[in-house]
């Protein structure tokens, strides 16, 4: 997992440049300072024992709704 | 713990009006649905400006209408505990009167062309009178934003503190007395932090009984449309009226109507024969004040008088709901944004733009991860409940109180101390309301999670609390 600021400004300025968003360079190095814990966050939600259970949002063919 | 109370009149010792008490009154000819709009109105005269409660007013459309309302009442036509009383609504659902901003400076002006949803509708039906639009965050998201042209939200009990959010002007504005009842949303705690910051009760209703159409959409499987009142008994009687299929929002789900009035009198008070669960979950703990616990401590006194059981529980995979809940939301508003991020950057407020922006961070296999944790989590709660024959769980809403808009302690800023997000991961059911204050002066709130569609029993357990207790009756140094 990066945890390096200069690692972690990289990963970000590549996800935003693939996302089509240009920020200014300050918000780049804000969201990278960001990137870190939800990373964390995400490893804690990978670690999560659940099993072979379905993700919560269920499709249904049926359902031509909004 | 405060001195038992019984029913919330205006004239006695000073209470503030209550939907309860309003309808009460209008019932007995005591006062008129156009007099507590113009007073109210009146009172925003002076308020508004301090507190940041309204982006538009609609006097002339409000009072036209409670005048509607008292002339079918002489008429013998009464609608219901609604008719004639005074409500906002948060600026991110579509009202027939007009403007919709979100609160922010992208959103197309025809968005809010649709008009009345259909919980805009079936209040309308009821009798209640639209006052107007209230302050959120931009779009329901980021933080008091400074640098556009909005009202600053600030806290009747104190104009330092933040009102929370985002149902911010919902929530001063109950607080305030400039309107007896709110429509709020509520996607990761936004119905119940502004409810716990300012002194009122508020309900999170479960995922699906409430149709979330005619509203601007933050996390779609996340956001959720509530009440926010001064009581149980008052949320209850627009949750009455609120719920409901519709057809409009695939989410929402078919159920027999419910009248949940009746339902929280039913036992007359009596808690007896219900278990409740007290989450004794250590990020709670470790992220809660002192003084919050010692609050809750006091309030499951009082519920145990009221005839419950408590015993204390650890809720499986809490943590893991908590961020799971708030990435899945943070990448499903980046869904619906990404395009005006794309053009609009600038035009965004900051905290707005940098808090969506994260959504492009997270990969399509984190966010299906998310959502396997959110199935898995409400499931295990849901058997634990089960297990341990519990009909509800508490929690503080808040670990600390209102939050100061400079200068705040880092622990009180924290999400962890937001103890909202799992419930709406999981979609439960989750009442906010008050149970002390703390060594500020600064409102406390206890959270009453019940199972899905079992809105009911948090609404039960709210109204016995404050049958005995007046926490919810209690002015702010700036009220009507």
């Amino acid at each position: 997992m990066p945890e390096a600021t200069s690692e972690n400004l990289a990963i970000v300025r590549a996800l935003l440049d693939a996302a089509g968003l240009q920020p200014p360079p300050e918000e780049v190095d804000r969201l990278a300072e960001l990137y870190g814990p939800i990373r964390r966050q995400l490893a804690m939600v990978h670690a999560a024992d659940v099993g072979d259970v379905d993700p919560s949002n269920v499709f249904r063919a049926g359902e031509v709704g909004r | 713990m405060s001195t038992p109370s019984t029913r919330s009149t205006p004239t006695a010792a000073g209470a503030p009006w209550t939907i309860e008490s309003a309808a009460a009154a209008l019932a007995a000819g005591e006062t008129t649905s156009e007099a507590l709009v113009r007073a109210m109105f009146e009172a925003a005269d002076r308020l508004d400006d301090p507190l940041g409660v309204y982006l538009a007013r609609f006097d002339e459309d409000a009072l036209a209408a409670a005048r509607r309302a008292d002339a079918e009442r002489a008429a013998g036509r009464a609608r219901g505990p609604l008719h004639g009383i005074p409500i906002g609504v948060k600026d991110i659902l579509a009202t027939d009167e007009g403007p919709t901003t979100c609160q922010s400076l992208v959103l197309p002006p025809s968005w809010g062309d649709q008009g009345d949803g259909p919980v805009l509708r079936r209040l309308r039906d009821a009798g209640a009178v639209i006052m107007g639009k209230l302050t959120t965050m931009e779009f329901a998201v980021g933080r008091p934003d400074r640098s556009k042209p909005f009202p600053l939200p600030r806290n009747p009990w104190n104009t330092d503190r933040w009102t929370g959010g985002s149902s911010s002007g919902s929530g001063n504005g109950v607080a305030s007395g400039l309107m007896l009842g709110a429509l709020g949303t509520d996607t990761g705690g936004s119905i119940r932090v502004p409810s716990a910051y300012c002194g009122i009760t508020g309900h999170k209703p479960t995922h699906g009984l409430v149709p979330k159409s005619g509203c601007f959409p933050l996390g779609y499987t996340y956001d959720h449309l509530g009440p926010m009142c001064r009581s149980a008994w008052d949320c209850a009687a627009m949750l009455s009226v609120m719920a409901g299929h519709d057809p409009s929002d695939r989410t929402s789900v078919p159920s027999a109507p419910i009248d949940y009035v009746a339902a929280i009198e039913a036992n007359g008070g009596s808690l007896a024969g219900l278990r409740i669960g007290v989450l004794a979950n250590e990020s709670i703990k470790q992220h809660s004040a002192e003084w919050t616990w010692q609050a809750m401590q006091e309030a499951l006194g009082v519920l145990r008088d009221a005839g419950a059981e408590t015993v204390e529980v650890v809720a499986p995979l809490y943590d893991e709901l908590h961020v799971a809940t708030f990435l899945g939301l943070q990448a499903e508003a980046y869904s619906y944004h990404r395009n005006w991020l794309v053009e609009r950057w600038a035009d965004y407020g900051r905290p707005t733009r940098l808090t969506l922006a994260l959504g492009a961070l997270i990969s399509g296999g984190d966010l299906a991860q998310c959502e396997r944790v959110r199935q898995a989590g409400r499931q295990q709660i849901h058997a634990m409940m089960e297990r341990e024959q519990l009909s509800a769980l508490v929690s503080p809403t808040m670990g600390y109180g209102a939050t100061a808009y400079s200068g705040a302690a880092r622990e009180a800023i924290s999400t962890k101390a937001m103890h909202c997000p799992p419930w709406n991961g999981t979609g439960f059911p989750a009442l906010a309301l008050p149970m002390g204050f703390d060594p500020d002066g600064l409102p406390l709130s206890l959270q009453v999670i019940a199972r899905p569609f079992e809105d009911a029993v948090s609404l039960t357990i709210g109204h016995a609390l404050q049958q005995r207790t007046d926490w919810h009756l209690r002015k702010a140094p700036l009220h009507a």
